[in-house]
């Protein structure tokens, strides 16, 4: 038996959105058991800082737009090239856009969708062929309770949301018989720069923490209770897991 | 200026008639969160002005929008 079936000492873990939040934190405690770390988001600057941040060497920068068609297959080569196959991919890409229903347009849904679910899509997609991945792949996706749960304002994020978790769940069927695992966190809020924008909707910082501590009977996340999630859905410890649809949410789904 | 309220009555989904400069805000019941987002929004997308919260917050009237829409 596995001494330590949590361990990622050995795999390639590609991480989007790694510039900050629930991205870095992911990164970093990938790093932290013995993972090497291919960094992708759009600010190189940022990317540069989450890679100082993290344990261990060899990891990788890939600033570039995800969404973009013609970008991935780029990116993946050069991952081949200097990495070798994938063990894991977890997309923490996402925007988030609080509006009233009559205020949105679908050009700002079609906006949110290319990052929230289009990015994700497309590197699958190319991940998936063969070769490009390890035996075991390990695929993660970063949903919401919003997608679950009414919220307000919260239309688009939570169809994009939605969406994703729908597409693992269909790919975890699809891709079981080659070994591939699909899995889904939904976070709760969790402190990132997405929640301090959020702040600003409230009339003051007492209202807004007293409203998020009324709704996770844990109080607020930090982007390691996540980031530690996903790590078990990366290691060995979850290989009998796939399709699954985990809330990570400090109580929010028992109120 | 017709065009101007009209936009923020559009925004509310408020009656024109009721959308005047004198209005107070907190008199209108679409002056809700909802309300108050999409008006930011309108702000944003027409006239690419963001409002910090301490400038969210000290809209009174109808007046205090309209002057965010001036010379744009």
């Amino acid at each position: 038996m596995n001494r330590n079936p949590f361990s990622l000492e050995g795999t390639t873990v590609l991480v989007t959105g790694a510039s900050s939040g629930i991205g870095r934190a992911t990164a970093l405690r990938i790093s932290l058991l013995g993972g090497v770390c291919l960094l992708s988001g759009r600010d190189e600057e940022r990317l540069e800082e989450t890679r100082r941040s993290l344990s261990g060497e060899r990891h990788l920068l890939l600033p570039g737009d995800l969404a973009d068609e013609e970008f991935v297959p780029e990116m993946i080569a050069r991952v081949l090239s200097e990495t070798g196959p994938l063990s894991g991919f977890v997309h923490c890409a996402g925007l988030e856009r609080t509006l009233p229903f009559r205020s949105t347009s679908l050009e700002d849904l079609h906006e949110l969708m290319r990052v929230n679910l289009d990015a994700f899509w497309t590197v699958c997609k190319e991940i998936l062929r063969k070769g490009k991945h390890k035996e075991n792949l390990s695929v993660v996706g970063i949903a919401s309770i919003a997608a679950k749960f009414g919220v307000s304002g919260n239309t688009m994020y939570s169809a994009s949301k939605g969406a994703l978790i729908s597409l693992i769940r269909t790919l975890a069927v699809e891709y079981a018989p080659k070994g591939i695992r699909f899995n889904c966190i939904c976070p709760g809020y969790v402190q990132t720069p997405m929640l301090e924008k959020l702040k600003a909707l409230y009339s003051s910082e007492e209202e807004f923490d007293t409203t998020m501590n009324r709704m996770h009977p844990l109080g607020v996340g930090k982007p390691e209770d996540v980031a530690n999630t996903v790590a078990f859905l990366l290691s060995p410890a979850s290989r009998w897991m796939t399709g699954s649809v985990i809330d990570v949410d400090g109580g929010y789904g028992c109120l | 200026m017709e065009e101007k309220l009209a936009l923020i009555a559009d925004a509310l989904d408020a009656d024109k008639e009721v959308i005047t400069p004198e209005k107070v805000l907190e008199e209108l019941e679409e002056w809700d969160s909802m309300g108050v987002i999409a008006v930011i929004s309108m702000l944003d997308k027409k006239y690419k002005i963001q409002l910090k919260a301490d400038q969210i917050k000290a809209l009174k009237t109808i007046n205090d929008i309209l002057e965010y829409m001036q010379e744009r």
